[in-house]
C-alpha cells in the first residue's frame, strides 16, 4: 500500500515565530529607522527624515571610499579563490601521491576562525621581525620589505590575499566534488577523437564543472561584500580609512550613535548584495548544462 | 543648664562630630554585603585600562565576599565602539571601565547608566567636584584617581644620555626639535616613537597642542564652535599644531612603521632602545617602570606655546554601572567593596600614582610622572585637553583622529583635514539634535 504521510501545517508554527521575531522583525525595524534620525541621544524619540540618510551617505566620502574598497575586495577574492581553488582541484584530482594529505592541508585554512587568521597574519605582515620581510631578506629581496598593513595600498591587498589563503582550499572542494562527479566516458570518448589535453578542459571539464562554479562565484561574491572581520582585526579600517569596507563603516556609525544612518547603509548594503546575488547566479545558472 | 549638663553635651557634640568623620570609612567596612555571595560581576575594560592588580584585588574579594570578578578586556582599538554599542543594545557587563567625566555625553550616561551620586564612596573623595557631571551635578562613576592624563614625552635616559643629552628640559619647540635632530644624527633609534595603528595615540599631539597654542581664547573658541559660529578651519592654531606634528614625520623623526604598531607595542620599542622617546599618558610609563626596571625614563612637556605648560585630561578611570545591568544592586554593592582602602591600596602598591580616596595609601608615584606633578600640577601651569572641553562631539573626533592619521601617512595636507573633518563634526552635531547646527 503506498500511503503518503501528511504532517499538519501548524507543526512550522514554532519556527515561523521565530524566525518573524528574530529575522523579520529586525530587518523591518531596521528599514524603518534607515529614514529617521534615531540615535543614541534620541533612542526613544526618533524624527523621520526622508531619504536625509540616504543623500548623506552618498555625499560622503568616506562611504563611497569603503563601497570602493568592498567592490574591490570582493571581485579580487572571488577571482582569486575561482582561480587558486580550481588549479588546487585539478592538480588534486591527479593521480598524485599523498593527494588525501594535501587535499586536507589545503582545506585546513576553512575551519580556522577569521579572528585568528588576522591575528595571525599581522604577525607575518609586520615590518619589524615579520614572517613576509624575513623571508624577503632571507632571499635577498629586502628592497621589498615594507610595513605590509601600514600602507594603505598594500593593506588592502594583504588582506585581500588572507582571504584567498582562507577560503581556496573550501572553493577546491567544492570543485573536487563536481569533477568526481564528471564520467571518465567523456574523457575517455575525446582522448579516441584525438582531443588535446587543453580541449578536454574547455570543451569537457569546464562546462560540466558549471554548477560548482555558480556555488563558488555567488558564495563568495556574496562573501566578499560582507567582509568585516579580517578588516576589522587585521587593521581596522586603517592605516586612516584606507581599508574601510562597508561593514567597518557601518560599525563605526553604530558605534558613533548614529543608528539610523548606519541602519541606511545597513539597507544600501543589504540591498546592493541582494541585487548583485540575484545576477550572478542568474547569470551563472543560466549557463549550467546537464550532465 | 547647669555646667554639668553643658559638659555632657559638649562631649556628646563632640564623640558625635568624631564619629561622623570617620562615619563614611566606617560605614563601608560594616554595612551589610552578603548580597555579593555567590555572585559574579561582569567586568568590561580596556587593554590599556586593565592593570594586573585588578586582579589581585579581584582575588582578594573573592577570598572576602565570595563574589567574582570576570574580567573582560577588550582591544584599545575597539573599545570606545564597543562600550557605545553595548550601551545602546542594551547587552551590558555589570561594571564597565571609561574616561570620566570627559566621555560621559559621548554615552550618553544619562540615559544608560546609573547615578551613582548617593554612594557612601562619595563621600571619601578627594575632588568630587571635578567629577561632578557638568550638565547635570551628578555623579557617574567610581573614580580610580584624582587626576590623570597627563600628556608628557616619555624618554630613553641612557639612550639620550649617549647622543649628548643630558636631563633635557626644551624651553621653545625649536629646542625641542634639536634634541630629535641630535637623536637622529648620533644613533640608530627613531627619535619620536608614534603608535598610530591606535588612533587615539596619534591624537594626544594635537589634542594637548591646540588648547596650549589658544592660550587665553580657548574658552571663547570652544563655545563658538558648539555655537556653531566658527568652523574648524577658521581655527588657525588647529592647522599650525597639526602642521608641526606632520613635519616631525617629514623630517624623518617618527619610527617608519608608525601606522601599524599600537600603544601595547610602545614599552618594548622602548626597552630595546629602538626609539628614543614616547608622547603619551602617565598610566603608561607607571605600567613600563614596573615592567622595565632596567630602563630609566625621564620626562619633559612639549613647549607648543612661549613657554612649556602640562597638557591633562580633565578626566580619570571611573567605573560606570549600566542600567541595563542584570544585577545593579549588586554592582552597586561591589563598586563600594572595591573602593575600600583594603583593596584600593593593593592597587596603589603596584602602581604608585594619585588615588581617588583620601583614606587610600598612593605610594610612592614613578620619578618622572612624579617630577611632571612636582613642576606642573602643584605650579598649576597646566591645560585641560580639548576633547573633555567639547565633550557634546566627543563621538565624533573618531574621525578626527583617523584624518590625524592620514596626514601622518601623507595623504592629507593640515588644511584639508579641518575641511573635512568640519563636514562630519557639522553632521553629528545636527544628527545629535543642537540647535544651532539643525
Amino acid at each position: 500500500m503506498n500511503q503518503k504521510k501528511f504532517y499538519p501545517n501548524y507543526f512550522t508554527y514554532p519556527a515561523i515565530v521565530l524566525f518573524f521575531i528574530f529575522y523579520c522583525i529586525p530587518i523591518i525595524a531596521s528599514f524603518v529607522m534607515s529614514f529617521t534620525n534615531w540615535n543614541i541621544k534620541r533612542i526613544n524619540s526618533p524624527k523621520f527624515t526622508g531619504l536625509k540618510n540616504f543623500i548623506r551617505l552618498f555625499e560622503d566620502d568616506y562611504f563611497m571610499l569603503a563601497l570602493k574598497n568592498t567592490v574591490l575586495f570582493a571581485v579580487a577574492t572571488t577571482i582569486g579563490i575561482v582561480v587558486l581553488g580550481l588549479l588546487l582541484a585539478l592538480l588534486l584530482n591527479a593521480a598524485i601521491k599523498g593527494k588525501a594529505f594535501f587535499r586536507t592541508v589545503f582545506y585546513l585554512p576553512a575551519v580556522l576562525s577569521l579572528i585568528v587568521v588576522g591575528i595571525m597574519f599581522k604577525a607575518v605582515f609586520k615590518l619589524d621581525g615579520g614572517i613576509l620581510n624575513q623571508i624577503l631578506n632571507a632571499i635577498g629581496l629586502s628592497g621589498l620589505t615594507r610595513d605590509w598593513l601600514g600602507n594603505g595600498t598594500t593593506a588592502m591587498w594583504s588582506i585581500i590575499f588572507v582571504q584567498v589563503w582562507k577560503w581556496s582550499g573550501f572553493a577546491m572542494a567544492i570543485y573536487l566534488a563536481g569533477l568526481q562527479g564528471i564520467s571518465t566516458d567523456y574523457y575517455e570518448a575525446a582522448r579516441i577523437d584525438g582531443a588535446t589535453v587543453w580541449q578536454r578542459f574547455r570543451k569537457i571539464t569546464l562546462p560540466l564543472l558549471a554548477p560548482a562554479f555558480t556555488v563558488v562565484i555567488t558564495m563568495n561574491t556574496i562573501g566578499g561584500f560582507k567582509v568585516f572581520e579580517q578588516v576589522y582585526v587585521m587593521t581596522n579600517g586603517g592605516p586612516g580609512n584606507a581599508t574601510q569596507v562597508l561593514n567597518t563603516y557601518i560599525y563605526k556609525e553604530f558605534s558613533k550613535g548614529t543608528l539610523g544612518r548606519s541602519s541606511a547603509a545597513s539597507l544600501l548594503l543589504f540591498l546592493l548584495i541582494a541585487v548583485i546575488a540575484v545576477i550572478v547566479n542568474k547569470a551563472l545558472t543560466s549557463r549550467e548544462v546537464e550532465m | 543648664m547647669n555646667k554639668k549638663h553643658v559638659k555632657l553635651m559638649i562631649s556628646t557634640a563632640m564623640a558625635a562630630s568624631m564619629v561622623l568623620s570617620m562615619g563614611a570609612a566606617v560605614r563601608a567596612e560594616e554595612a551589610d554585603y552578603s548580597i555579593l555571595e555567590g555572585k559574579t560581576i561582569s567586568f568590561m575594560t580596556s587593554q590599556a585600562k586593565f592593570f594586573d592588580a585588578y586582579q589581585t584585588m579581584a582575588d582578594a574579594i573573592e577570598a572576602d565576599y565570595g563574589c567574582k570578578v570576570d574580567f573582560q578586556v577588550v582591544p584599545d582599538d575597539q573599545y570606545t565602539s564597543m562600550t557605545n554599542l553595548k550601551l545602546s543594545t542594551g547587552e551590558v557587563p555589570d561594571v564597565f571601565e571609561q574616561n570620566y567625566p570627559s566621555q560621559n555625553a559621548t554615552l550618553n550616561v544619562y540615559e544608560y547608566c546609573e547615578d551613582l551620586s548617593n554612594e557612601a564612596w562619595v563621600s571619601r573623595l578627594v575632588n568630587p567636584d571635578m567629577l561632578k557631571d557638568q550638565k547635570d551635578g551628578k555623579m557617574y562613576a567610581l573614580p580610580k584617581e584624582s587626576s590623570s592624563g597627563y600628556q608628557v614625552v616619555y624618554y630613553n635616559k641612557a639612550l639620550l644620555e649617549s647622543c649628548g643629552i643630558t636631563d633635557p628640559e626644551p624651553q621653545t619647540y625649536d629646542e625641542f626639535l634639536d634634541i630629535l635632530k641630535a637623536v637622529k644624527e648620533n644613533s640608530d633609534a627613531a627619535p619620536f616613537l608614534q603608535t598610530n595603528k591606535d588612533n587615539w595615540e596619534t591624537q594626544i599631539f594635537m589634542t594637548g597642542g591646540i588648547p596650549i597654542t589658544l592660550g587665553d581664547k580657548a574658552a571663547e573658541t570652544y563655545e563658538k564652535l558648539l555655537n556653531n559660529e566658527i568652523t574648524w578651519s577658521d581655527i588657525p592654531e588647529a592647522e599650525d599644531v597639526l602642521q608641526k606634528y606632520i613635519d616631525l614625520y617629514t623630517e624623518g623623526y617618527v619610527n617608519e612603521d608608525n601606522l601599524s604598531v599600537g600603544y601595547d607595542d610602545a614599552a618594548e620599542i622602548m626597552a630595546n632602545g629602538k626609539a628614543a622617546m614616547y608622547l603619551t599618558v602617565d598610566q603608561w610609563a607607571t605600567d613600563f617602570g614596573k615592567n622595565h626596571p632596567e630602563v630609566e625614563l625621564g620626562s619633559f612637556v612639549i613647549p607648543y606655546g612661549e613657554k612649556p605648560v602640562l597638557p591633562t585630561g580633565n578626566y580619570v578611570q571611573g567605573l560606570f554601572v549600566p542600567n541595563a545591568g542584570s544585577q545593579i544592586d549588586v554592582a552597586k554593592a561591589f563598586l563600594e567593596v572595591w573602593s575600600m582602602p583594603k583593596y584600593q591600596d593593593m592597587y596603589y602598591e603596584a602602581n604608585p600614582g594619585y588615588p581617588a580616596f583620601n583614606d587610600v595609601n598612593g605610594g610612592e608615584a614613578t620619578p618622572c610622572v612624579q617630577s611632571i606633578v612636582d613642576k606642573y600640577i602643584t605650579t598649576g601651569d597646566y591645560v585641560y585637553e580639548i576633547n573633555g572641553q567639547l565633550a557634546d562631539a566627543n563621538g565624533c573626533f573618531n574621525d578626527l583622529w583617523n584624518f590625524y592619521v592620514e596626514a601622518a601617512a601623507g595623504e592629507k595636507e593640515a588644511a584639508a583635514v579641518w575641511e573635512d573633518f568640519q563636514a562630519i563634526y557639522e553632521d553629528y552635531m545636527e544628527q545629535q539634535g543642537f540647535e544651532a547646527f539643525e
